[in-house]
């Protein structure tokens, strides 16, 4: 299975310049009416087929017919060549109003028949299902807690429920049942039906509780992936400094941390294929990861209800395989890296002038800073993650480092929350360039070489703008 | 956006909602009208009646209808409008309180019809996306603040609580006045702010969505539901200290129905929580007029402590809107299966165990939120304990029924489908207590199925059941049992068939509040907006029948169930004093004998039999 995106598709969203959201519910919203839609989507030859320049409905995975030839080139070829095969397969099972109707529309529905009964990758990506996929490994596990209280459940409520019914044949007025004696306290029975349910939900809360640690805590070593989010759109940028909008491109078999944050009202990111969700907040960072373990296309939501267009913030996560993972990083014009955009709003703003290596007496060196413990005037010590780093920037005067006054003024309302996601890359790269060891140690297979290469690279042109805007701005 | 369209819209909303209060405004006024023609009867009547001849049959038999028309009771002592507005009589502020969130169940039941017909289609093809946002905030708010937290506290609390205790009216009955008012107060607030563009933050006002970003009415409604808390509060002190201080000699703790422990239960948490409501309320007052930085990180706030602020009430508040329920429940099942309640301490005690863990578990709408990990363990914990006198009750209730004689009347089987609904409802909160599980499930469609089975399957069935239950006692007429017992399985069918899909919905991943769908979910959305519907028959049903059995019921005795508890010992329905005489209360609650009940049965059937028989002959 291959995944393959056309240039126009990359184009549009990788610097961040598609102003309007894209569809995302399927090709049947599509041909109808999403009043957000990209104007194109609605002009194809029949409402069943799409244009390949829209990203979202394209082919999520092909057939793996295509083994080669450079991507650029193949998705064109495909994006005209699978239309006419796989896309009405992807037709949903409620097909637009608009299209045809009759006897045309019945073939139509007996050849989608057939091709969902022919096709289970169809069957995998569309059409209804009693549960989600499970597409990471926190998946399985929370599936396995799920089933496990729906049992007890289904035990509880039908025992419940028979007993009732029981009851009231036997002894319903008039029956020959014996009533004589009717017990009224059984302290027994009463103690039995509190402790087996308590020791019930005990353990299914430590059961819970194991694998919400395991959702609450990224294993060490995940690509860090920073998320905005706004009314009604995601933007998600990856280090090497390709922006997204409403889509998302991981690799499998890596865990992938999303550092979240957003830049107006509380919006959630959920996948509901990866069972994950965390509230995205404004002004502050959190943090949520997954591992996809499965190539394909999976559904993005916002799930925090936040204003007019909530139902439409939405988009795609696309888990690819390592190599094309590094295809897709390596293709078409990056910008800089979001640390570099981090360095160069790092002198831009001032922020050199007191931080500066050379420079500690108003403000601490930020060099080496991240993840570790740092000694507040309050006698407090934290641990300088993404949320510190953060919340320092937007209100200085919150935690302020031992043995400095508070003269940081606040940079709340002068910078978006994308750059201070930039900011905080930046000073993240100040600390694996000081010696620390590489925390991205390359998992599976000897394709991410490469990406840790561009990485590398990527922090030494950090650091060299940082080094030469420095030197400058100190004469 | 499509202004236009949207104005007409929203134009189309408002036309709804008012045209649901104007069918309410026609049912009360037949209420009345119903209420006026047995003035007619009962005054007119007897003047116009020619002295015939006078066989001293017929004399003993008029005088004996007379002596039944004229025994004044709470409703026949007077009949003008301003006689009900500034009774303080605990009995008629019950029907106020019947009668105005009879009316919000209609605005708020419109919202959810259109809400549903909505959702039938994936694409959201009726109404434009801001409306939509409007509706489900008008379904929360109306039915949270404006029938479910009132809905069986302050209209058969009121109504019953100084009967079952002996007490010729509440503590404080110009309070009790003075509580309607404030909630009629409230709702106007409320029923301006929507009809003069609505709200659109969801009934829970996250912040900064509802002080900064949002540009409807939020102060409008959230002034409604802040004067409504106070109506809250004043019931709920009254009822404690009715409770407290105005229990007739020898109605000790132990012998109390269990209704009226769940009603002081309530009452403590009305009392205690609302406060909390009102303070968060007036910080969104202050943040969104003053931009005082409260909640908002640009202002210097913290969006998360809204959310502490608010479900330290509001989860609370879903135990005052069950707990009553439990307590209709706990006096319906002992009189219709003829047996003591099994464990009267047991079910007396969860109901205090369930308020107080109650106050300590808000934090499980948060598990996502982002809060700290620990937090989140503890409060996961406290959820799983909080289900436990949930539990308990429940199968006490179940015992119950063992060696009873048991009759299926209409408020049995609202009673029995509660208990299913509400243990549905239960077990499905374990998904959501389960921190790893709730990820995946918060705020879908999951959530909306669990509360409202424990809501709307649980509290409004148990106040119907309790309305039918009560009936004879309030109206003094009683309801047709056929279409009674249609009414109850109408309800039961039509809300499991709308809300059982919606977990499977949840467990899809469908959002709550999202105006459009992924059209893979459509059949089940169209399954559950065909229970809707048929909920909506069933909740119509009673409507009907209730309001044309105040003329054509027949006239109900003092006790038609044989039931227990002081409320039946007096007439029906009862004087403006309650009682004669204040009763002495010599055993608990509760004695009923399912022995003596068969034998009653059997002798019944007997004479029935003789009768037959006599008869062919």
């Amino acid at each position: 299975m291959r995944t393959t995106f056309p240039p126009a598709s990359r184009s549009c969203v990788r610097r961040g310049k598609a102003p309007t959201p894209v569809p995302l519910l399927g090709s049947a919203l599509n041909g109808s009416r999403l009043r957000l839609a990209i104007p194109n989507s609605r002009g194809g030859e029949s409402s069943s087929q799409v244009p390949p320049s829209s990203p979202a409905l394209l082919p999520p995975r092909e057939k793996g017919e295509q083994k080669s030839g450079s991507p650029l080139s193949r998705s064109v070829g495909e994006g005209a060549g699978v239309r006419a095969t796989t896309l009405p397969s992807r037709v949903t099972p409620f097909p637009p109003r608009e299209g045809g109707r009759g006897v045309r529309s019945r073939r139509v529905g007996l050849f989608l028949l057939a091709l969902w009964l022919a096709l289970p990758a169809r069957a995998q990506e569309e059409g209804f299902r009693w549960s989600p996929r499970q597409a990471s490994t926190i998946a399985p596990r929370v599936d396995a807690l799920f089933y496990t209280i729906s049992g007890i459940a289904a035990l509880i409520a039908l025992s419940v429920c028979f007993l009732i019914i029981y009851f009231c044949v036997k002894y319903r007025r008039g029956s020959k049942a014996d009533r004589s004696n009717p017990p009224n306290r059984n302290i027994i029975l009463e103690t039995a039906w509190i402790g087996i349910p308590v020791l019930l939900a005990l353990s299914i809360f430590v059961w819970a509780a194991r694998v919400y640690v395991d959702i609450y805590q990224a294993p060490p070593g995940a690509i860090d992936i920073y998320v905005v989010g706004k009314q009604w759109m995601w933007k998600l940028q990856h280090p090497e400094g390709q922006r997204e909008i409403n889509e998302l491109h991981v690799p499998i078999g890596r865990p992938v941390r999303l550092i979240l944050s957003s830049q107006d009202v509380i919006h959630s990111f959920f996948v509901p294929d990866f069972r994950i969700k965390q509230d995205v907040l404004p002004g502050r960072t959190t943090t949520t990861w997954f591992e996809a373990t499965q190539p394909g296309r999976y559904r993005i939501f916002c799930a925090q209800y936040c204003g007019m267009n909530h139902s439409r913030m939405r988009g795609w996560v696309y888990a690819m395989p390592q190599a094309d993972y590094e295809r897709w990083l390596s293709q078409g014009s990056t910008g800089p890296s979001m640390a570099a955009e981090g360095a160069r709003l790092y002198q831009q703003l001032g922020c050199s002038g007191c931080h500066g290596a050379s420079n500690t007496v108003r403000a601490p060196s930020l060099d080496g800073i991240y993840g570790k413990p740092v000694p507040l005037s309050n006698r407090q010590i934290v641990i300088a993650d993404d949320r510190y780093i953060h919340d320092s920037i937007l209100l200085p005067k919150a935690q302020v480092v031992a043995g400095y006054k508070p003269v940081m003024p606040s940079f709340k309302g002068l910078i978006t929350e994308e750059q201070v996601l930039e900011l905080t890359a930046f000073i993240k790269s100040l600390g694996e360039k000081q010696g620390r060891e590489e925390p991205r140690a390359p998992q599976g297979g000897g394709g991410s070489g490469r990406v840790e290469e561009q990485r590398q690279s990527v922090k030494e042109r950090a650091r060299e703008t940082q080094r030469a805007q420095q030197g400058g701005g100190s004469l | 956006m499509n202004e236009s369209r949207d104005q007409k819209s929203s134009l189309w909303a408002t036309l709804t909602s008012v045209g649901a209060v104007i069918g309410g405004a026609l049912g009360v006024s037949s209420a009345l009208r119903a209420l006026t023609a047995r003035k007619a009867e009962s005054f007119v009547e007897p003047e116009a009646a020619p002295p015939a001849e006078h066989t001293p049959r017929r004399e003993a038999l008029e005088e004996a209808v007379v002596a039944e028309r004229e025994e004044p009771n709470y409703l026949n002592v007077d009949y003008t409008l301003k006689s009900w507005l500034t009774s303080t009589d605990h009995k008629r502020i019950a029907i106020l309180y019947m009668i105005s969130i009879t009316l919000f169940f209609l605005i708020g039941g419109a919202a959810a019809t259109i809400i549903r017909l909505q959702l039938a289609t994936p694409r959201g093809d009726m109404v434009q996306p801001v409306t939509y946002n409007k509706l489900f905030t008008i379904h929360g708010v109306i039915m949270v603040w404006f029938f479910l937290i009132p809905s069986v506290p302050a209209v058969l609390g009121n109504f019953l609580l100084p009967l079952m205790i002996g007490a010729r009216d509440l503590a404080f009955p110009k309070l009790n006045l003075l509580s309607w008012y404030l909630f009629i107060l409230g709702g106007t607030f409320t029923f301006v702010a929507i009809i003069t563009g609505g709200v659109d933050t969801g009934w829970t006002f996250y912040t900064p969505l509802s002080t900064t970003y949002s540009n409807s009415n939020v102060l409008l409604a959230a002034a409604g539901v802040f004067i409504t808390g106070f109506s809250s509060i004043l019931t709920g002190l009254n009822f404690i200290v009715t409770t407290h201080k105005m229990r007739a000699p020898g109605l000790t703790w132990f012998r109390l129905p269990l209704f009226v422990w769940t009603t002081y239960a309530t009452s403590l948490i009305l009392v205690l929580a609302t406060p909390v409501l009102a303070v968060t309320l007036l910080l969104i007052f202050l943040e969104r007029v003053f931009r005082i930085g409260i909640f908002d990180p640009s202002l210097g706030g913290d969006p998360l402590l809204f959310q502490h602020l608010f479900w330290f009430y509001s989860h609370p508040a879903v135990y005052i809107m069950i707990l009553p329920g439990m307590g209709v429940v706990s006096e319906i099942i002992p009189c219709f299966a003829r047996r003591k309640l099994f464990s009267y301490k047991f079910v007396a005690f969860a109901t205090f165990g369930i308020a107080l863990i109650g106050f300590l578990v808000w934090g499980h709408h948060m598990f996502v939120a982002g809060q700290s990990m620990y937090g989140s363990m503890l409060f996961s914990i406290l959820s799983f304990l909080v289900a436990i006198p949930s539990a308990i009750k429940v199968f006490n209730w179940t015992s119950t029924l063992y060696k009873g004689s048991i009759r299926l009347d209409t408020p049995m089987l609202y009673a029995l489908g509660f208990i299913g609904l509400f243990t549905v409802g239960g077990l499905t909160g374990l998904f959501l207590a389960a921190l790893a599980v709730d990820v995946s499930l918060h705020d879908t469609y999951f959530v909306i199925a669990h509360f409202h089975f424990i809501m709307v399957g649980g509290m409004v069935t148990a106040y119907l059941g309790g309305i039918h239950y009560w009936w004879p006692k309030i109206s003094g007429r009683m309801y047709p049992e056929l279409f009674g017992k249609l009414s109850a399985l109408t309800i039961f069918v039509g809300f499991m068939l709308t809300f059982l899909p919606q977990f499977l919905l949840g467990r899809l991943g469908m959002l709550r509040r999202y105006y459009e769908y992924d059209p893979n979910f459509q059949i089940l959305n169209v399954m559950s907006t065909a229970g809707a519907s048929i909920l909506a028959v069933g909740y119509f049903l009673p409507l009907f029948y209730l309001l044309l059995s105040l003329k054509y019921g027949k006239r109900a005795p003092a006790n038609p169930w044989g039931a227990t508890g002081l409320e039946w010992q007096t007439p029906s329905p009862p004087p403006t004093y309650n009682f004669k005489v204040t009763p002495v209360v010599t055993e608990g609650p509760y004695d009923y004998s399912p022995e003596a009940a068969e034998r009653e049965a059997a002798a019944e059937s007997a004479e029935r039999e003789i009768q037959e028989a006599g008869s062919r002959h």
